[in-house]
């Protein structure tokens, strides 16, 4: 009764395995086949494990011709040297293969997407877009089916970069550009994370990664590029309480870079670097508690805003599509 | 008959203790009796004087630190230091051409006439004075706390006091305020003026004058909000300044608005002697106001521009040492306790030195600002 218990517990804990954040819920190339790979090797490696117990089991037992064939020189020429040898060999050149393989060789030409770690959250530039880079933050879109290099930067400490379903992390090094090539089969929406501790907000600091449909990618790269529209509501609050001074929205004289480009922000997935879901009522609650939301955030508190100019500044956001 | 007494450790320290017993006993038997007189009219007996005074001086050679002393005949901290003094201390301790008040004469001990005594301490002993001051006398501490900087104006004016004639005093202490009015109606019917402190002109310079130490900040043109709230913030404490404290405690919160209204309307000169810039120096400032370093320094511009909101100071025109010492205070932790200090101080933790200084530069490069008046949206004029 007790041990069913436990199993049913282990089994519902394996739910955890699948998920927007999961190695298991493979949708990028390297991912897949690094799956494929653990697959292989688990599975063999119990296949192996079973059948070394069986013929201790049977060289335990009664003598008979099982045990007799055990103890044949051949036996251990064929099952202790040959068979590891082979077994091994294989597994190493396919291993090798998969290191070597990947879109990296594929031919035609990546798009280039620069992902720069920050204290606490990600500046994205599209580098190859025609009418100049493209500078968003805090969320990575890319095309399905296409070869995208990511160069992986840091401006302050180590961060890691790591997409789980897409794959394996990488770390983001201060004076050093790592690159990190991707290419995802399947649309969809998963989560990354900085896997490596970088300070007080580490654990906030997370990003969506949304894989689209190259001409739905296409059409989205030419809005995102577009200066946000002009003399919106709460326009002339966010920018007389010096929003600016970090933060740039284009089309308007707000060109701080110390901290997150806000153009579109409102049509990100998510706020404060993959904390909360963008919506109208986060807005408010990121400027009012970001403190309490994710603690150490380098943006300053703005305690003397009214609720009015904090009103003012949220629909500003807010209508930053 | 003789008692024969056997000294043991015990006895010994019982011995003693009955001693401290009986002394403290004895003392306080004196004080409820008051045979002690404190009056302060007898004056001490003079082993008591000799006492008190090696006290002093021991205490004060014995506490006084190696300081980093700044160039004290820069005339900006003398002239900051003499108008503090007039308002300040020149009440006990007189001034040239104008002995200690018959009240203040009758202290115990008299207030030391500093043109004389002053130049018994060396720089750093007078300014732990002045930023301690001295139990038993009399003598106040700095009232603001953690304001050693401020201490420095004081010391380089009592440095220079034993040279100054009583009209050189007179105008130094002055500063741009008018010396003292011969109107003997005004006198004899209203009293002397019932704020001598808070002649904000005196310091802080006015359409006829610039102002008199390159330590003060322009006020004229800043915006009501901004002066309100400085004022505001120095007469609850929560601005430490020995100088601006003393002032604004001084002020109601009507008068307070009604100074801001009235300062923000008027322009000033700028200031009368400014120091070499390096243009260089300039460049690289306007760079870090308008756009930040790139990194973590937010972009100055965006609330100290023209643009931004009324209760954001304007820098434009400030003297380069003032924002200097304003910056180093916020990043030494000074500025940090009221909601626009609080959010400055994690602006400043990230600024360097150099940045400090050429942040300085460009705005002291720059013409005064004026609340009203035309400004570029994005602030700051080319």
């Amino acid at each position: 009764m007790k041990r069913g218990a436990c199993f049913l517990a282990c089994l519902a804990l394996l739910a955890g395995c699948a998920g927007e954040q999961s190695a298991f819920s493979a949708t990028g190339e390297e991912a897949i086949s690094t799956l494929r790979l653990t697959w292989i090797l688990t599975i063999g490696s119990v296949l192996v494990f079973l059948l070394v117990i069986g013929a201790l089991i049977a060289a335990l037992g009664r003598p008979g011709a099982l045990r007799q064939r055990l103890a044949d020189p051949r036996m251990v020429t064929l099952g202790g040297i040959v068979f590891p040898m082979v077994v091994l060999a294989i597994l190493l050149i396919y291993s090798f293969a998969l290191l070597r393989a990947g879109p990296a060789s594929a031919g035609a030409a990546p798009l280039n997407i620069a992902v720069e770690g920050k204290q606490w959250w990600w500046r994205v530039t599209y580098s190859d877009t025609p009418g100049g880079p493209v500078e968003s933050a805090n969320e990575l879109r890319i095309p399905v089916g296409e070869t995208v290099r990511l160069e992986l930067t840091s401006a302050d400490v180590i961060h890691s970069f790591w997409v789980p379903a897409y794959a394996g992390k990488v770390d983001m090094i201060p004076g050093r550009t790592n690159a990190l090539t991707l290419k995802v089969t399947a649309p969809g929406i998963v989560r990354g994370q900085c896997t490596e501790y970088c300070g007080g907000a580490h654990a906030l600091m997370a990003f969506r990664v949304i894989a689209m449909p190259p001409e739905e990618f296409a059409a989205w790269l030419e809005r995102e590029a577009a200066p946000a529209e002009q003399s919106l509501p709460g326009e002339a609050e966010f920018l007389r309480a010096g929003c600016g001074a970090c933060h740039t929205v284009r089309g308007t004289p707000a060109e701080g870079t110390a901290g997150p480009e806000l153009t579109h922000v409102a049509s990100r997935q998510t706020i404060g670097a993959g904390i909360l879901q963008t919506t109208p009522e986060n807005f408010r609650t990121w400027l009012d508690r970001h403190r309490e939301i994710k603690p150490g955030n380098l943006m300053p508190e703005y305690e003397f805003l009214s609720a009015a100019e904090r009103e003012a500044i949220a629909t500003y956001l807010e209508a930053l599509e | 008959m003789r008692i024969r007494v056997t000294l043991t450790w015990l006895r010994i320290v019982i011995g003693l203790l009955a001693c401290l017993v009986a002394a403290v006993a004895g003392a306080l038997l004196i004080a409820w009796t008051g045979l002690y007189s404190l009056a302060a009219s007898h004056g001490h007996p003079g082993w008591m004087t000799s006492f008190l005074e090696f006290g002093k001086r021991r205490s004060i050679i014995a506490n006084t630190r190696d300081l980093n002393v700044p160039d004290l005949d820069d005339p900006n901290l003398i002239r900051l230091g003499a108008a503090h003094f007039d308002a300040g201390c020149a009440v006990c301790h007189g001034a040239p051409g104008r002995p200690v008040t018959p009240v203040f004469e009758a202290m115990l001990p008299v207030p030391p006439p500093l043109s004389e005594r002053a130049q018994d301490w060396s720089p750093e002993e007078l300014h732990w004075v002045v930023r301690h001051g001295l139990q038993f006398t009399g003598m106040p501490g700095w009232s603001g706390e953690d304001r050693d900087d401020e201490v420095w104006a004081m010391v380089a004016f009592l440095r220079a006091l034993s040279d100054l004639t009583p009209a050189a005093y007179g105008q130094l202490a002055a500063g741009n305020a008018p010396q003292e009015t011969a109107d003997v109606d005004a006198l004899v019917t209203a009293g002397p003026a019932s704020l001598p402190m808070a002649a904000c002109a005196k310091c802080h310079g006015s359409e006829s004058a610039p102002p008199t130490s390159d330590l003060v900040p322009i006020l004229s043109g800043q915006s009501p909000a901004a002066l309100e709230i400085a004022l505001n913030d120095y007469r609850s404490g929560a601005r430490e300044s020995g100088f601006m404290e003393p002032v604004a405690g001084q002020l109601s919160e009507d008068r307070i608005g009604a100074i801001a209204a009235y300062l923000s309307s008027r322009e000033s000169l700028a200031y009368a002697g400014t120091e070499a810039t390096d243009p260089d120096a300039i460049a690289r400032g306007r760079e870090l106001a308008r756009r930040g370093d790139g990194d973590r320094l937010a972009a100055c511009d965006s609330c100290h521009g023209g643009s931004a909101r009324a209760d954001y100071p304007r820098l434009n025109g400030q003297s380069a040492v003032y924002i200097r010492a304003q910056l180093q205070l916020w990043k030494e932790g000074g500025r940090a306790v009221t909601p626009h200090g609080r959010l400055m101080a994690e602006i400043t933790d990230d600024l360097s030195e150099g940045q400090i200084t050429d942040i300085a530069a460009y705005y002291a490069s720059q013409p005064v600002f004026q609340y009203g008046a035309a400004v570029s949206p994005a602030g700051g004029e080319e």
